[in-house]
């Protein structure tokens, strides 16, 4: 058995059959959450390349498998990663069953956990551009519900995806031409600014942002969260990894300096536009777009700031996931998640409301939430930097805690309404209560969550 | 092939993709698309064996049937029949002559970019490049989008065969056509499409 027969094979044959089956949702949600937790069970006891025994049986799970003369490599150092990758999907899945969100997630789901797994085993790396570009086409089918037309911002997001895709394997190719001892630095310029148009493109970098903020509006906000989680974390850890395997161009480049550079940049646009923007919606995209600023900084923040990014990430799923969830629910009953549809609807719908906004202020990082000690951490690395890089980077979290307070004062509502709960007490509530809790509770005591992830840490350093 | 004959291919690459900019029969893009991924196999024949080339010419015409087996289904033939309008008209040939011109004027630095590609490989690859990213500009329908897609990533992997002939990328790229056709007839069938849950 290979590691990626079993990550990667399995999880899509399991999809494959889950497509087929599309007159029983029930088992659809059921079978995918289980698949997704099982998977990451598996991650979590099964060493690779490692002999092991259950039983009177004994076997090895190898590292490699060679496909069409090219290689898939997972190795045992990133068992931890898999298993974060498949209990964030086990998370999302199960969120998704107690919202009822359309089964076609299920499928598609393990699909692109599958693709984001391959991207990142691929070797030569950069082919991860080509399984990325399938995943923007299985993104969009996820994007657009049956009956509805197809919106222009997951339009923007397929034609941005196959752009970055070309430029990416443009630049790769341009990378095999460079010699290590006669060095072309127009060569290598002219590479990385390929490889840096392709990655913006792919990861919605100014000035490719609009599909972010335009899909978060137009499309139903728990898929968008979906594939903003999945798919930007995953472009994020393609894009590290080729970074890491061609470390040599950062003795030309300042490359990290570059990451941080973006990721600062990203954070003052989310973090200003959080101030402005009236459409709930609107500001998950803009969320969005602050935490891969943030995303960005902590990796250029070698080696610590490897672990507080996935520390980060698992606050980032939870996060993003009860805002989505809130945001669903609310689509039910309102339609438009624009702010005067949203006004005073606290009243009807407590508890939905409180997961909304727990999911802003998560990620805006208020004290005592999950987000906060995370941030907090990655402000202090930046001590050794310009002290203005400090005030930029908590320009994100100024930004979204303004745009969680008007979203507060909107739900609230102007007029003095009686309190008349709509809300029935059910699946829907007792999951918000409790990732509420448990944001809560990371927020209390981070030094669990980032002990959890430490075996991580020594992935993608250059 | 011989010299004269590669620059007629290139030329009729140019044609097929302003004939997909300008033409708004749905029949008529199939057929410029289907014509279309008969020169990008040509162009490639330059660098790899026919039985390698043929593999982009048969994912190429599969991606055309299917996008025209779910424009006919969806009714589609019916509704898009568009009246030409000759401000429109002129103005779509303005804009890719334009590109054509200013690819022409770029190619011989970009030639020393592609080691080991012919100029009409070089050229007819621009050409597809650079016409599929004007037909992006200005295409509104989602479907439009998606032929004006094929159009780029024909265009680049005319390019991309001069250095690269794995087979393992190659079958990667065959699928990406068809995964962008399938997509497309997604596209087409969505509204129509029903609402189970």
């Amino acid at each position: 058995m290979n590691a990626p027969v079993l990550w990667i094979f399995l999880p899509s044959l399991i999809a494959f059959g889950l497509l087929l089956l599309s007159n029983k949702p029930l088992f659809i949600r059921w079978m995918g959450f289980s698949s997704a937790l099982f998977f990451a069970l598996l991650a979590g006891i099964l060493p690779i390349d490692e002999t092991f025994s259950v039983g009177p049986f004994r076997g090895e799970v190898r590292a490699q498998l060679v496909f069409f003369g090219r290689r898939l490599v997972l190795e045992n150092a990133e068992r931890p990663l898999l298993l974060l990758v498949y209990l964030l999907l086990a998370f999302w899945f199960l969120l998704g069953i107690a919202g009822s969100i359309p089964s076609k997630l299920y499928p598609l789901g393990l699909i692109s956990i599958a693709l984001v797994v391959t991207g990142y085993a691929v070797e030569p790396i950069y082919y991860a551009a080509i399984f990325f570009g399938f995943l923007s086409m299985l993104s969009v089918i996820l994007l657009s519900p049956s009956g509805v037309s197809l919106t222009s911002g997951a339009l923007r997001f397929l034609v941005y995806q196959v752009l970055g895709t070309i430029c990416i394997l443009f630049a790769a190719w341009l990378l095999s031409w460079v010699d290590l001892e006669t060095v072309d630095k127009a060569l290598i310029q002219r590479t990385m600014v390929l490889m840096g148009l392709g990655f913006s493109f792919l990861l919605g970098i100014f000035p490719f942002t609009s599909w972010i903020s335009m899909t978060a509006e137009e499309n139903p906000p728990f898929p968008v969260a979906f594939i903003f989680f999945f798919y930007i974390n995953g472009v994020l850890l393609f894009a590290l990894k080729y970074l890491s395997q061609s470390h040599w161009v950062l003795e030309w480049v300042d490359a990290l300096g570059v990451v941080q550079w973006v990721g600062f940049m990203m954070i003052v646009i989310g973090g200003v536009s959080a101030i402005f923007v009236t459409h709930v919606g609107r500001m998950m995209g803009v969320g969005v777009i602050v935490e891969l600023g943030r995303s960005l900084v902590a990796f250029s923040l070698q080696p610590n700031g490897i672990q507080v990014y996935f520390a980060m990430l698992v606050i980032q799923g939870l996060g993003l996931g009860i805002w989505s969830f809130a945001l669903s629910s609310f689509q039910k009953k309102v339609e438009v998640l624009d702010y005067p549809h949203l006004e005073g609807l606290a009243w009807k719908a407590p508890i939905t409301s409180l997961g909304l906004l727990c999911g802003i202020f998560t990620l805006a990082g208020l004290p005592l939430a999950g987000g906060f000690p995370l941030h907090w951490a990655l402000g202090t690395m930046l001590q050794e930097n310009p002290s203005w890089s400090g005030g930029w980077f908590f320009i994100g979290n100024l930004g979204l805690l303004v745009g969680g307070i008007r979203t507060l004062s909107i739900l609230s509502g102007r007029s003095g309404k009686r309190f008349e709960s709509e809300e029935p007490l059910g699946v829907k509530t007792a999951a918000i209560l409790l990732i509420c809790l448990i944001l809560l509770a990371t927020g209390l005591v981070p030094h669990l969550l980032l002990g959890w992830v430490s075996p991580l840490r020594s992935i993608l350093q250059f | 092939m011989p010299e004269f004959t590669l620059s007629f291919v290139v030329g009729l690459c140019f044609i097929f993709s302003l004939g997909l900019i300008l033409v708004n029969d749905w029949r008529g893009m199939m057929g410029l698309l289907f014509l279309q991924y008969g020169i990008v196999t040509l162009l490639i024949l330059e660098s790899w064996p026919l039985e390698s080339a043929l593999i982009k010419a048969v994912a190429g015409w599969f991606a055309v049937a299917v996008l025209s087996v779910s424009y006919w289904s969806s009714g589609g033939w019916k509704v898009t029949q568009d009246s030409v309008q000759l401000p429109n008209t002129l103005f779509r040939c303005l804009v890719a002559v334009l590109a054509a011109l200013s690819i022409s004027s770029f190619f011989p630095q970009i030639m020393t970019w592609f080691i080991g590609a012919t100029k009409h490989q070089v050229l007819g690859g621009l050409l597809l490049l650079g016409m599929g990213l004007i037909h992006l500009g200005l295409a509104v329908q989602s479907t439009r989008i998606i032929v004006s897609l094929l159009t780029v990533l024909s265009g680049f992997e005319i390019l991309y065969a001069t250095v690269e002939a794995s087979i393992f990328l190659t079958a990667l790229l065959a699928a990406n056509h068809l995964g962008l056709a399938f997509l497309g007839s997604y596209v087409l069938n969505i509204s129509t499409l029903e609402v189970r849950e």
